[in-house]
């Protein structure tokens, strides 16, 4: 990270700290950066509570309401039975 | 068979030994279809993964061991297929080193600054991971992201699989992956930003 002000970077290392573990170099530059950056600030929050959220629906197979259509639950019984048969 | 009554419709099909594809279908058939909607955002491909799935279940259904329920043991089946299903698509497209447009050059300027402030929000994780609504604006969210930043994003995010496994299994560098992750977050986080945490519904 060669630009310390930029918050594309800083946005970039933010990200990779969820994938892969920060240098220590990467590591205070983001820091210094996010100390003087407030929209930097509010982006790695936001970033961090999408990663949790994700985490937590992951974990309890969480998912919103819809139904399985009734023509396709048709198709797959039919699919079922001709397995069957075999 | 015992004569006791059954608790719930699980443990009916167990007691009457009546493991058939067809009774699944009925119990759980929109529990494997939403988890296979949210992880694809496509109707067809959702209903194919839970076709799959149980005629995958009912071939094994020898090796149901009962130590968890039904339920589990399908979704664990279902997730196993979606996961094979999106590796494919990536692998064989070569669709993660495919080169895009990058969506998150309009958010910076020549010198990587960010060209509008970034507002802040905030929620509480565990009640937005169980809000119908939220969940909804989510999937919605993630729909509109470009396939390939879809795919690897559920992968690493909804399926959970650590970066090698990824990396390896889908022909992916790792800075091609670190790339595809940061683009997807940033255009999530603006995407939710404007459907949702800005339009005052944080829960």
């Amino acid at each position: 990270m060669s630009n310390n002000k930029s918050c594309r970077l800083a946005s970039q290392l933010a990200s990779n700290a969820f994938e892969r573990r920060l240098s220590f170099t990467e590591w205070f530059r983001l820091r210094l950066h996010l100390m003087m950056c407030q929209s930097c600030r509010n982006c790695e929050e936001e970033i961090h509570l999408l990663h949790d959220v994700l985490a937590l629906i992951r974990k309890s197979n969480g998912t919103f309401e819809v139904d399985l259509p009734q023509k396709d639950r048709e198709l797959i019984r039919d699919a079922l039975r001709d397995v069957a048969k075999e | 068979m015992s004569s006791k009554k059954p608790e719930n419709h699980e443990k009916a099909g167990e007691q009457t030994g009546n493991r058939n594809a067809e009774e699944w279908l009925t119990l759980y058939g929109d529990y494997l279809y939403r988890y296979a909607l949210f992880r694809l955002s496509n109707e067809e491909i959702a209903r194919d993964m839970v076709q799959e799935t149980l005629i995958a279940a009912w071939k094994a259904r020898k090796n149901f061991r009962g130590d968890s329920s039904i339920r589990t043991w399908l979704v664990g089946i279902l997730k196993h297929k979606i996961t094979d299903y999106i590796r494919k698509q990536i692998r064989d497209r070569n669709l993660a080193n495919r080169l895009e447009t990058d969506p998150t050059s309009d958010f910076f300027d020549a010198h990587g600054q960010w060209r509008q402030p970034v507002h802040g929000w905030a929620g509480d994780p565990e009640r937005l991971s169980s809000n119908q609504e939220f969940l909804r604006a989510l999937n919605a969210c993630i729909a509109k992201l470009t396939e390939q930043h879809r795919h690897v994003f559920t992968l690493r995010e909804l399926n959970g699989e650590d970066t090698d496994t990824i990396c390896k299994a889908c022909d992916i560098t790792p800075t091609n992956l670190h790339v595809i992750m940061h683009r997807a977050r940033l255009v999530l986080r603006k995407c939710l930003e404007k459907t949702w945490f800005g339009d005052n519904k944080a829960i």
